[in-house]
């Protein structure tokens, strides 16, 4: 099965990505007697997935302690549009069942695909990490047609929510077995698993929700509309943990998620209690011995690496605990102290007895020898036996704005992921080979001013640059994944940063 | 004041923020201290390690068991109005102990008992949770009478200390500040109470509160921004003092994140607010 993921990079999904969205896709005419589209192929599901002009995202639907993920195209229109929930019997959430929600999405609604599969994968993955289709079934016979359907209701629910929904909703199944279309709502009927039966049964639907779509690319929903749902909805969820006004969400805040990083609070329990292989190995660097940790994922074969570059606050355990959700989601993570050495002893930041000394003295380590102490902890890493040839950089802070470097002082590199840091002096830039993606805090000002002018650059020397900055959100979003916009924001950037390494590191 | 940077759309807030440059005023940056203001997270272990002011750990009696109450005084010898530390939902960690050197700092007798006193592995404290979030845990499942309850006994210790001047205010964030206002609902003779960022107690419970309440909050911290016109209205009818002010920008939490967003501003501003304010309560 193909990585979900791969199309989502492709939305550019950020507020600096709006205006030249809504500017490539003028207005545009279409009456509800207009052409239905037709029934995509599975052969064509990918194709269609890349090469849809409409907004396309993951969203994540609260149910109990759970999340579950779905995929949603929305329409091009400028009013409030029916959801239409798209389902794929025994499928899961699969690139066709999606590609068939693009077109439910031309057709005017708002197509929603419920992966039932969320977190039932191989090591807790979704529809997309089975190996085949055999595998997918398996796993939804075990779910029961009770949880499935409860978890498509959760998603269901939590679409019409959202501010682009007109609170309206129908149910779009996909029987392949039977070769049947089936439509439940306000009013139910089957149709043909053909061309014509698709369009009959979105003129049904059109019909049985009285609508009237107003095509256009104003679209009502803003880039972030259903971000700023998952906003409400973990401000709704304050103070069902503890006590009235407490903050946290559905993030790793009172607990660590499965599918976040830990943060602040659960970063030393999660590093304890991670049952993955991890070591400290002592990497030589000139004089310098530099104490790098090392977590192994526990899958078979070969696989990519992530070199994690450090926070302000050093390669603390939060940094740990990144390494840990990597080496979780099956990465090879390597996180090198680059304070090495600056320590009383010629030791690192566990050698200091107060963090802020340790800040203070890491102003020995010049940002050349930051790269050179990251490039031998790539070297150190690709002769790992389990290391697949690719690596890529992700980092927090200082280590987000040496992940943009690295990509620049290293053209093997094959990703860059840059938390909340800042780019590198042009004659950098200009090196830089991977393709780099970056999450802002809108109220990070000083980061997030630099990344206007860094779409520029980077689209002038022909690099490919994906910014994606969050409403409402500070700097370091991962480390206080709790206060302000920090949990929309987490939940949205982490799944990203996740898909895109999965992209670049894919073995070949 | 209130809720203009929550009507603000997240583009035109970017842009704004992106064109202007941060104001003046901020925290003490990552690995800073500003005098003038309690500690970050990441400068609270050391301010701690080298204060000079006279501080010791006490174990007050309580029941059957002891509350552990970290105690900082002002410098000099003359008596000094208390205030009750009520520490946030992550417990008394270095912190909120950072917050009372402070308090010290500016001139009041500081006195922050640990709520999970006896609550540990094998009746331990605070710090005997081998992890943070077990302490986060643990202290979610405290009932707020029983919170209540611990804090009168260190509140009344507090009183009767050798310096004393007979005053008592108390100060909280998040849960902490939860906490105060409560605490101002249940005893009577309190003199102030200040909340960071903490929510108000039940209509009934207000209708008891007679000390005046200070609340600072984030406006990036919509569950609490939602609170405060219905208690300024309810408080003002019931002829009570509430003062509150609003920080744009800011999150909840913001005097332990000040390095994030504009908190550095919202604390820089806060803080001031607070001791002027516990000043002027307890005269």
């Amino acid at each position: 099965m193909q990585k979900r993921y791969l199309s989502v990079a492709i939305a550019g999904i950020s507020l600096l990505s709006a205006a030249g969205y809504a500017a490539m896709h003028g207005p545009r005419q279409m009456d509800s007697g207009a052409a239905a589209p037709g029934l995509p192929a599975a052969t064509d599901a990918r194709h269609v997935l890349s090469t849809t002009p409409r907004h396309i995202e993951w969203i994540a639907a609260p149910l109990g302690s759970k999340r579950i993920l779905a995929f949603v195209v929305s329409p091009e229109r400028s009013d409030r549009a029916p959801v239409v929930m798209v389902t794929a019997h025994n499928e899961g959430a699969s690139d066709w069942a999606r590609a068939v929600a693009d077109r439910v999405a031309e057709a005017g609604f708002i197509a929603v695909v419920p992966d039932e599969l969320t977190g039932e994968g191989p090591s807790g993955g979704d529809t997309d990490s089975f190996r085949d289709a055999g595998g997918v079934q398996a796993a939804l016979a075990r779910l029961g047609p009770q949880e499935i359907s409860l978890r498509v209701l959760a998603v269901r629910r939590f679409a019409l929510a959202s501010p682009a929904s007109n609170g309206i909703g129908a149910q779009l199944d996909l029987r392949r077995k039977e070769g049947l279309v089936a439509v439940a709502g306000t009013a139910s009927d089957n149709f043909a698993l053909s061309d014509e039966g698709f369009a009959a049964a979105l003129n049904f639907i059109r019909k049985a929700t009285n609508d009237h779509p107003v095509f256009s690319a104003q679209t009502v929903q803003n880039e972030h509309a259903m971000h700023l749902a998952l906003l409400a909805k973990a401000v709704n969820k304050q103070g069902e943990i503890g006590q009235p006004g407490q903050p946290g969400g559905d993030t790793s805040y009172y607990q660590k998620r499965p599918d976040l990083p830990a943060d602040f609070y659960t970063a030393k329990a999660t590093v304890a209690r991670s049952k993955l292989r991890k070591e400290f190995v002592d990497i030589p660097v000139g004089d310098v011995k530099v104490h790098t940790w090392i977590e192994y994922p526990a899958v078979a074969g070969k696989v990519g690496t992530v070199i994690v570059m450090q926070h302000g606050a050093g390669m603390d355990d939060w940094v740990r605990g990144v390494a840990d959700q990597l080496a979780q989601s099956g990465f090879l993570a390597v996180a090198p102290d680059v304070w090495s050495g600056t320590g009383p002893g010629g030791g690192g930041l566990d050698s200091f007895q107060f963090v802020d000394d340790a800040m203070k003295a890491s102003a020995k380590v010049t940002s050349d020898e930051t790269m050179r102490r990251f490039e031998a902890a790539r070297d150190y890493a690709l002769k790992l036996p389990q290391a697949n040839g690719k690596t890529a950089s992700l980092g927090f802070c200082a280590g987000g704005g040496n992940s943009f470097r690295f990509a620049g002082e290293v053209p093997e590199l094959n990703g860059a992921v840059v938390f909340y840091g800042a780019p590198p002096e042009d004659s950098v830039m200009e090196k830089i080979h991977s393709p780099v993606i970056g999450f802002y805090g809108e109220n990070d000002v000083r980061v997030t001013a630099a990344v206007e002018p860094t779409v520029a650059k980077m689209r002038k020397l022909g690099k490919a640059y994906e910014p994606h900055v969050y409403p409402k959100t500070t700097h370091s979003f991962v480390l206080f994944q709790e206060v302000g916009g920090n949990p929309a924001a987490v939940k949205d950037a982490w799944p990203r940063a996740i898909a895109f390494l999965k992209k670049q590191l894919a073995s070949n | 004041m209130l809720g203009r940077v929550l009507s603000l759309s997240g583009l035109v807030l970017w842009a704004a923020f992106a064109q202007a440059p941060p104001p003046a005023g901020r925290g003490g940056g990552l690995a800073g201290k500003n005098p003038a203001l309690p500690a970050n997270l990441f400068v609270s272990a050391s301010t701690l390690a080298h204060t000079r002011l006279q501080h010791e750990w006490v174990d007050i009696p309580m029941g059957s068991g002891k509350l552990h109450t970290w105690i900082e005084y002002p410098a000099g010898e003359a008596p000094a109005p208390m205030v009750l530390v009520m520490h946030y939902d992550a417990g008394l960690d270095d912190l909120q102990r950072a917050i009372a050197d402070q308090l010290a700092t500016d001139g009041f007798i500081a006195v922050a008992p640990d709520l999970l006193s006896g609550l540990g592995p094998n009746g331990g404290n605070f710090d005997s949770f081998p992890y943070p979030d077990d302490a986060l845990r643990a202290l979610a499942k405290m009932a707020p009478a029983e919170a209540m309850r611990r804090f009168k006994v260190a509140y009344d210790y507090g009183l009767k200390l050798a310096r004393a001047n007979g005053k008592g205010a108390t100060l909280g964030c998040g849960v902490g500040g939860t906490h105060s206002f409560r605490f101002a609902a249940e005893v009577p003779s309190l003199s102030a109470a200040v909340v960071f960022y903490g929510m108000p107690p039940d209509a009934a419970a207000i209708a008891k509160v007679r000390a005046p309440v200070l609340g600072l909050y984030g406006e990036d911290d919509p569950s609490l921004i939602a609170t405060i016109e219905p208690t300024a209205a309810l408080m003002k009818r019931l002829g009570k003092s509430y003062q509150y002010h609003t920080y744009p920008g800011a999150t909840h939490f913001f005097m332990s994140y000040q390095v994030e967003g504009r908190n550095g501003e919202a604390s820089a501003e806060a803080w001031p607010a607070a001791t002027t304010f516990l000043k002027q309560a307890m005269k």
